[in-house]
């Protein structure tokens, strides 16, 4: 039984809780697209510099982030072990009958799990630091110009906030509804994969039972206070960008000049 | 099958930071055929007591013995998981299958009863709940609230379980529906001899059924004895926050005018009932 859901917000009062939702979502996305042109020892070591102390920034435990790469860990030693045996270049370090590791396959593979680890790690700063009101609210803003072009946006928002709204619900549902068929002999755990998908069957349809019905509910109480989509709706919390926010477009300036001026 | 629980703890998610004490040395003893009621505030910890007992979960620390099973937080599978069935709260939300009967015939499956012995039991539990047997063959998402919960508790009964445990079978059913309910259960008490573990916000039930009863607060046990004694100390029950039974009310509120008081160890209004006229017979012989 777990409660923790990847990415769960964990309150707090740090600078970093207390910027503009907007100006994080855009900074990290942002961000993002600096990593790509990190490419040699020292560039990385700047951003691994500027992820840690955004870390320590957030006061929350180095264990959450370990929680958080945790899922895609088998991913990153997959690709690190495919680019150690695959990529040639360099004077070789290793040579066995099956592959040999040359000096570039391991500087790939060093980059490569280190910009999905960086990756996952502002991801999982942007979620620990921000509720997921505030993300949705920063989400349908910015995304506000596309409703030119007919993109349903406040109802994209929507969805998102009511969906990860019930996440822990839906979660907590599911442990309940396994324990009960656990408690009527159910087997989960044995067997080959076709005999343990069929096993989950007592526990998936009560599930998708009481989503429909929870949805209907929600549907129900949304209608009988007149809620009726975006148009003419006014917010109860307005986001409003300070002088911090603004000092985030300075420190990203200052790390595209860093990585330009490092990179080679 | 006697249950002997001693000083059992349970810790969720144990070094994490949500890490949460939710049981701290909760001792109890429940001879075999009795039944136990549990209750206290929401939160204090009875859901958990009652994963432990059900062997859903394990024990962080302490051990509970079901005649020759016996658990501790060392112990890899837990054994007496078929003899327990466990009834939970809104036990109609685990009903899956297409028919009734299939949805009943589910845990004695999983039990590897035979196809045989599989029609036998469905067909004893459809009746031991007051359900027409004309149902099996219906879906039970087409059933009534009540129906769906009896049919649950039928899934539960058809694994015949030496102990029962209910998780607040009486939620959320109005008042004909928990007296139905009541009987029944009390009824399967007497013919089958079950131990019956109860969790209930229900001081009448408590008083109706129970033979004993613990208070659980804060995840200890802060009192374990018979309905009685829990109801003749106000104090204390004030304290956990919990009610009279409305019997016990009645016959204060009668006590209040009498001189000699009425017995409130009487908790049955049948029993209420004769006592009265034996008194009255009594007082027009003098
Ligand atoms: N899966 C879980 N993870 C972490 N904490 C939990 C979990 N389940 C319960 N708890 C905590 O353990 C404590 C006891 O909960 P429990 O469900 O046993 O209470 P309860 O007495 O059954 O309450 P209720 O009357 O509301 O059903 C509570 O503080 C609860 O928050
Ligand atoms: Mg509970």
């Amino acid at each position: 039984m777990s409660r923790i859901v990847i990415g769960q917000f964990m309150p707090g009062n740090s600078i970093l809780h207390r910027f503009d939702p907007r100006a994080k979502l855009l900074f990290v996305f942002l961000f993002f697209f600096l990593i790509f042109f990190v490419n040699n020892i020292s560039t990385y070591l700047v951003i691994y510099l500027f992820v840690f102390f955004c870390i320590g920034l957030s006061q929350i435990r180095i264990r959450l982030f370990l929680g958080s790469i945790k899922p895609v860990l088998f991913i990153i030693i997959f690709t690190s072990i495919l680019h150690l045996v695959m990529t040639k270049g360099g004077t070789i370090l290793l040579t066995t009958p099956f592959f040999t590791v040359y000096e570039e396959g391991v500087r790939q593979a060093a980059f490569i799990s280190s910009r999905f680890l960086i990756l996952v790690v502002m991801a999982s700063l942007l979620t620990f630091t921000t509720s997921s009101l505030d993300l949705t609210d920063a989400l349908e803003q910015l995304m506000g110009p596309l409703r030119k072009i007919r993109v349903p946006v406040h109802e994209l928002a929507l969805m998102m906030s009511i969906a990860l709204r019930f996440i822990p619900t839906l979660w907590e549902e599911t442990e309940k509804i396994k324990n009960a068929q656990l408690a009527r002999g159910a087997n989960l755990e044995s067997g080959n994969i076709f005999k343990r998908l069929t096993a989950y069957i007592p526990i998936f349809i009560p599930l998708f039972l009481s989503s429909f019905r929870r949805a209907e509910e929600l549907a129900m109480a949304m209608e009988a206070r007149a809620y009726r989509g975006g148009i003419g709706r006014t917010k109860f919390r307005l986001l409003e960008y300070k002088r911090k926010d603004y000092m985030l477009i300075v420190i990203f300036l200052l790390l595209v000049i860093g990585i330009g001026w490092l990179r080679s | 099958m006697d249950i002997d629980v001693k000083e059992l703890s349970y810790v969720y998610q144990k070094g994490t930071p949500f890490e949460e004490q939710a049981l701290s040395n909760v001792s109890l003893a429940i001879p075999h055929g009795k039944i136990q009621a549990i209750v206290g505030k929401t939160g204090s910890g009875k859901s958990t007591l009652i994963g432990l007992l059900s062997g859903l979960l394990r024990p962080s620390s302490g051990s509970i013995t079901i005649g020759d099973y016996h658990v501790t937080s060392k112990t890899k599978k837990i054994p007496f998981r078929s003899k327990v069935g466990v009834v939970f709260q809104y036990p109609e939300q685990q009903l899956f299958a297409e028919t009734v009967f299939k949805d009943i015939a589910y845990g004695p499956s999983n039990q590897g009863v035979s196809l045989k012995g599989i029609e036998d039991r469905v067909q004893q539990a459809i009746k031991m709940v007051g359900l027409d047997e004309t149902l099996l063959s219906k879906s039970p998402f087409g059933l009534s609230g009540g129906q769906m919960r009896r049919v649950a508790l039928a899934g539960v009964l058809a694994m015949e379980p030496s102990i029962l445990i209910l998780d607040e079978p009486t939620a959320g059913l109005d008042r004909a529906g928990s007296e139905q309910l009541l009987s029944l259960i009390q009824s399967l008490h007497e013919k089958n001899q079950v131990t019956i573990i109860l969790v209930t916000h229900q001081m009448d039930e408590v008083a109706r059924l129970a033979d004993q009863v613990l208070v659980m607060d804060k995840g200890e046990s802060a009192f374990y004895g018979t309905p009685i004694e829990l109801f003749s100390d106000k104090e204390r029950l004030r304290e956990f926050g919990l009610e009279l039974p409305t019997i016990t009310k009645l016959i204060n509120h009668l006590n209040h005018r009498i001189n000699s008081p009425i017995p409130t160890s009487i908790f049955e209004l049948d029993q209420l009932v004769a006592y009265l006229e034996k008194r009255r017979k009594e007082t027009e012989n003098e």
